[in-house]
């Protein structure tokens, strides 16, 4: 039997970062309790056979700020739908805020080994910048108490390319923190359309200098044992997310929670992005999704491309696949970008960073479907 | 209304510098005469489509007859011809002259003489034309009459008759009806040159195409009678047909049996397209072979070529229909089809001059809803190419663009069109004037004050020079008060350069252009900076440069892109990451790849000149055109 990947999104916020387009509305106790009754309707519905967990990830939103009961409530829920390993990996994402002792040995009590927490930067004005609610030292707190108390994975956010803000401020971030953390993720910021930033007009810096911060991160991080297996995520040995890896290798994911998108290898879905509306679907019996493409063979191709060339072990091909690729990067003048590995391809390690110009590059090199 | 008979005739028009109040006194004439009821009077009666009325430019000539009874009683047909009034229609003014013995000189009394003021003076006493000066707008607080009058005599106008009038109140217009038909003579007869006395001699002094009729042809019959179902021959194009239709203007087209000397109206005779009928033809009987073409006619050749492109591609076969469409009325557009890298099929238009090409693109968008860019604006060299054999005469070819342009080593010579421009500017402004017509390769024949506050320069200019934005400089240098006007000077020889692009050492065709020795590197710079700046950063480093015949004279780089990948893709990026990528490969679809170098649309636009015609001709495009 296929082991299972579980996302699970959790739609509260104490106060949304300005940055951030990621479905959530303010946390409030009904508002909780209605969720965690429809995200168990949801995880009756969707784990119709008790297969072998290999990861969970609760993502959001703020997942930390679920109280102990609707913990409870929502791990007897998955133990009753799926077999839960020592091995499995639980990841919960928490605000620096609302990480204790209590809270984090309470956590690792109910099974999750795996914690993420949303650092963003070291640098109090950034903080502020971002609108979020926590402080350096709530931060650095944060990842010491979840290394102590017997996390196998303690994870930090980091987000550069900011408006004002200097490498030095990452790279100190980065040294600051490694001694706690087994995994880094450090994002650009992007600007999306809809979200207060995009609103306020906020421009990012020229693309050279955020080159530059990236080239010096991907130095660090790699200097402090954190080695960088995907374009923003960096690892101790062993330490990546399986959970991600999944993704980024084209597997199947049980997604769950309003705005969810799950994929189980051929058809994708997403979930109903309104809280109610989401939560009424389940109370009738219905799926709450909103929106499901089943993928033709040549998108599949290419989502294959888009995810796996994100990473350091490349994207898995047949051998006519393989020969088919190398054929398009050749017309397309990028064959000296890609290297071939036994049963794949990956992007040459300091190409990694254009791939998103390689991949059209690769899309309009490429024979009509 | 019957035909002349024994009614005495005068044909008369009116000449004018733009908006000195030509449409507006003709207005007021149609109506002192009857021809238009008051109450059916739209402002500016005979110009006839919108865009004309907008402007304040008349393009189509039309003609009126009235009736007029002067104060003693007799009565007169007055047949009143529309001129066109810009300079790139020169030619069709002067025909439109020819027709006519006759011409009110209208000078807006706020304005004083301007630069068509005198050239069309100068046409209508060149056709022998009796000149009668009327001061337009004289019930206006500006109005300097009396300096106006000073200024007619310093060009030499007879003021002995001249008139004070208000168009627009319609002061004064009883006194300049009774005042021409007095001083106008009534029709002339040219020499007979041996032929019968009383044989048929048409001028053709404008066309009109009819969905039922065809081309109608608006013709003053010199000599002779034109009868419905006559046989008749346009004499330089050789054409025979029969006449199926004979009618006058009253203002509106009326029928009659037949136009006798000294009259005008149209006819129709079955000719299908207005190739075939060219405006100064002569109309003649088609037995007649002694009959010879009235003096004054030649063809008219286009004097600058533009690219026309619709802005939406799919438009092109709308556009084409369009195109072929405004050219029944226009017989000085030509067309021919073309193919661009960049901006897809289109066509390559010959015009008169930029307004006619402003016009042209502007009535595509105006009337049919097709968004014009128009590309290339280019004049017409002559380059002589060597003859393979030794000593042997050189051949000369057209080169309406770059890439027509034969090789270096082959060309003995390029000659390039050269106008006679004539500007007029307030005295304050001379320097700076003179001093843009030097940058733009000017050589001074004259200047003249005309009077303490105004000059007149006279210039020898390259044509090329004037094509791009010299009206708009002119303007903007004189705060709107300079006029100009021009007629062409001929060829005459030109240090002209091909500047070609390279995109990493490839050439790029489109892009190359004609341009002179003195201003290449100017030229030179500003294109690599351009095009260094819409050309998008890619993953290798893009030198972008330009050489001047064959030599690199500028040189831009475009940086390589270092990165460019999506911060973020997990489960719930998939789909949005997906469809950015399909957006951004058609992205790169649509650009043309130049060796391995992604070239944008946009980077042909600007070293094509690219403006793209909006339909608000109230833009500031135009309004440097209008004086």
């Amino acid at each position: 039997m296929q082991p299972l990947h579980v996302y699970v999104h959790v739609p509260f916020c104490v106060d949304p970062c300005g940055y951030c387009d990621f479905y959530r509305g303010p946390h409030r106790m009904d508002r909780e309790k209605t969720f965690v009754r429809a995200l168990t309707g949801e995880i009756k519905m969707r784990l119709s056979e008790r297969k072998r967990l290999d990861t969970l990830y609760f993502g959001g939103g703020t997942p930390s700020l679920l109280s102990d009961e609707s913990w409870m409530e929502i791990f007897s829920a998955f133990r009753q739908h799926a077999e839960i390993f020592t091995e499995s990996e639980i990841t919960i994402e928490a605000n620096p805020a609302s990480i204790t002792v209590a809270a984090a040995k309470f956590w690792r009590g109910i099974g999750v080994n795996r914690v993420s927490v949303g650092v963003q930067s070291l640098n109090g004005d950034i903080l502020l910048y971002l609108n979020r609610i926590h402080t350096s030292e709530n931060a650095l707190d944060a990842v010491r108490i979840l290394n102590e108390t017997g996390m196998d994975n303690v994870n930090a956010d980091l987000i550069y390319s900011i408006p004002g803000q200097r490498t030095m401020d990452v790279i100190d971030a980065i040294d600051r923190l490694s001694p706690w953390i087994d995994h880094l993720s450090a994002y650009a910021l992007t600007i999306v359309p809809g979200t207060p930033f995009a609103r306020r007009g906020v421009t990012l810096p020229d693309s050279d200098v955020v080159a530059d911060q990236y080239e010096r991160i991907v130095d660090r991080a790699a200097a402090a044992g954190l080695e960088r297996y995907e374009v923003s995520n960096f690892s101790r040995h062993g330490a990546e997310s399986r959970h991600n890896l999944n993704t980024w290798r084209y597997g199947a994911c049980v997604a769950l929670g309003p705005s969810a998108a799950g994929f189980d290898g051929s058809r994708r879905y997403k979930n109903i992005a309104d809280f109610l509306k989401y939560a009424k679907a389940i109370q009738s019996g219905e799926l709450p999704e909103s929106e499901s493409e089943e993928a033709d063979p040549s998108t599949a191709f290419w989502d294959r491309l888009m995810l796996g060339l994100r990473t350091r072990e490349g994207v898995r091909l047949s051998p006519d696949e393989r020969a088919g690729l190398a054929a398009i990067a050749d017309s397309a003048g990028l064959g000296d970008h890609l290297e071939w590995t036994e049963n794949g391809a990956r992007l040459k390690p300091d190409k990694i960073v254009l791939l998103d110009e390689i991949l059209t590059r690769l899309r309009v090199a490429a024979p009509c479907r | 209304m019957g035909s002349g008979g024994d009614t005495p005739i005068r044909n008369f028009c009116i000449i004018a510098h733009v908006d000195h109040g030509k449409s507006t006194l003709a207005d007021r004439i149609l109506e002192k005469t009857g021809a238009v009821p008051k109450e059916k009077m739209r402002d500016q009666f005979m110009d006839q489509l919108d865009i004309e009325r907008e402007r304040g430019i008349t393009i189509k000539a039309a003609a009126a007859r009235l009736r007029y009874r002067a104060k003693d009683g007799s009565v007169f047909q007055l047949n009143l011809i529309d001129t066109p009034g810009h300079v790139d229609f020169s030619y069709e003014v002067s025909r439109s002259l020819a027709a006519c013995e006759g011409a009110v000189l209208v000078v807006d009394a706020t304005q004083g003489v301007e630069a068509q003021t005198v050239s069309n003076f100068l046409l209508a006493r060149e056709n022998g034309l009796t000149i009668l000066p009327v001061i337009n707008k004289c019930d206006l607080a500006q109005a300097e009459t009396s300096r106006c009058v000073k200024q007619l005599k310093e060009l030499g106008v007879d003021t002995s008759h001249l008139l004070n009038v208000s168009a627009k109140t319609g002061a004064g217009v009883d006194e300049l009806l009774e005042m021409l038909v007095r001083v106008f003579p009534p029709p002339r007869v040219p020499a007979s040159g041996g032929r019968a006395a009383g044989s048929l001699q048409a001028l053709l002094f404008d066309s009109n195409y009819d969905n039922f009729r065809g081309v109608l042809a608006y013709v003053r019959v010199f000599s002779g009678r034109l009868r419905a179902h006559d046989r008749v021959r346009l004499v330089a194009a050789g054409i025979e047909s029969v006449v199926t239709e004979v009618g006058v203007f009253a203002p509106a087209q009326q029928k009659v049996e037949a136009l006798e000397a000294g009259e005008v109206g149209y006819v129709a005779a079955g000719w299908k397209t207005l190739s075939e009928v060219d405006v100064g033809d002569t109309l003649a009987q088609a037995g007649d072979l002694t009959a010879r073409t009235l003096p004054g006619y030649r063809r008219i050749m286009p004097m600058v070529y533009a690219s026309l492109f619709a802005s939406e591609g799919e438009n092109y076969d709308q556009m084409k229909v369009a195109l072929e469409k405004l050219q029944l009325n226009d017989s000085a557009l030509t067309i021919e089809p073309e193919v661009s890298d960049a901006l897809g099929f289109g066509f390559k238009c010959g015009f008169l001059g930029l307004l006619h090409m402003e016009i042209v693109s502007e009535r595509l968008s105006r009337e049919l809803g097709i968004e014009t860019l128009v590309a290339s604006p280019s004049v017409v060299y002559r380059a002589r190419v060597r003859t393979a054999t030794p000593g042997g005469v050189g051949e000369w070819l057209e080169v309406r663009s770059a890439s027509e342009l034969p090789p270096r080593d082959k060309i003995e010579v390029i000659e390039e069109p050269r106008i006679r421009a004539m500007i007029f500017t307030p005295t304050e402004t001379v320097g700076p004037v003179m001093q843009l017509l030097d940058d733009r390769r000017g050589v001074m024949l004259e200047m003249n004050y005309l009077d303490p506050q105004k000059v007149i320069l006279k210039y020898d200019l390259a044509l090329s020079e004037v094509i791009t934005d010299f009206y708009d400089r002119l303007k903007s240098i004189t705060r709107g008060y300079a006029s100009f006007d021009y007629e062409p000077l001929g060829y005459a020889p030109a240090d002209m350069r091909k500047l070609e692009v390279l995109l990493n050492g490839k050439e790029v065709d489109a892009l190359s252009m004609i341009v002179h020795k003195d201003s290449d590197y100017r030229i030179a710079k500003s294109l690599s900076e351009r095009l260094a700046a819409v050309i998008p950063r890619q993953m290798f480093e893009v030198a972008v440069q330009v050489a001047s015949n064959g030599r690199i004279i500028a040189r831009e780089t475009v940086r390589a892109l270092r990165k460019n990948v999506t911060a973020k893709c997990y489960g719930g990026d998939i789909t949005r990451k997906r469809k950015l990528l399909e957006k951004q490969k058609e992205g790169k679809k649509r650009m043309k790849m130049i060796g391995t170098v992604e070239v944008p649309k946009e980077a042909f636009l600007v070293a094509m000149n690219v403006s793209e015609v909006s339909s608000n001709p109230a833009g500031s495009r135009s309004s440097g055109r209008k004086n």
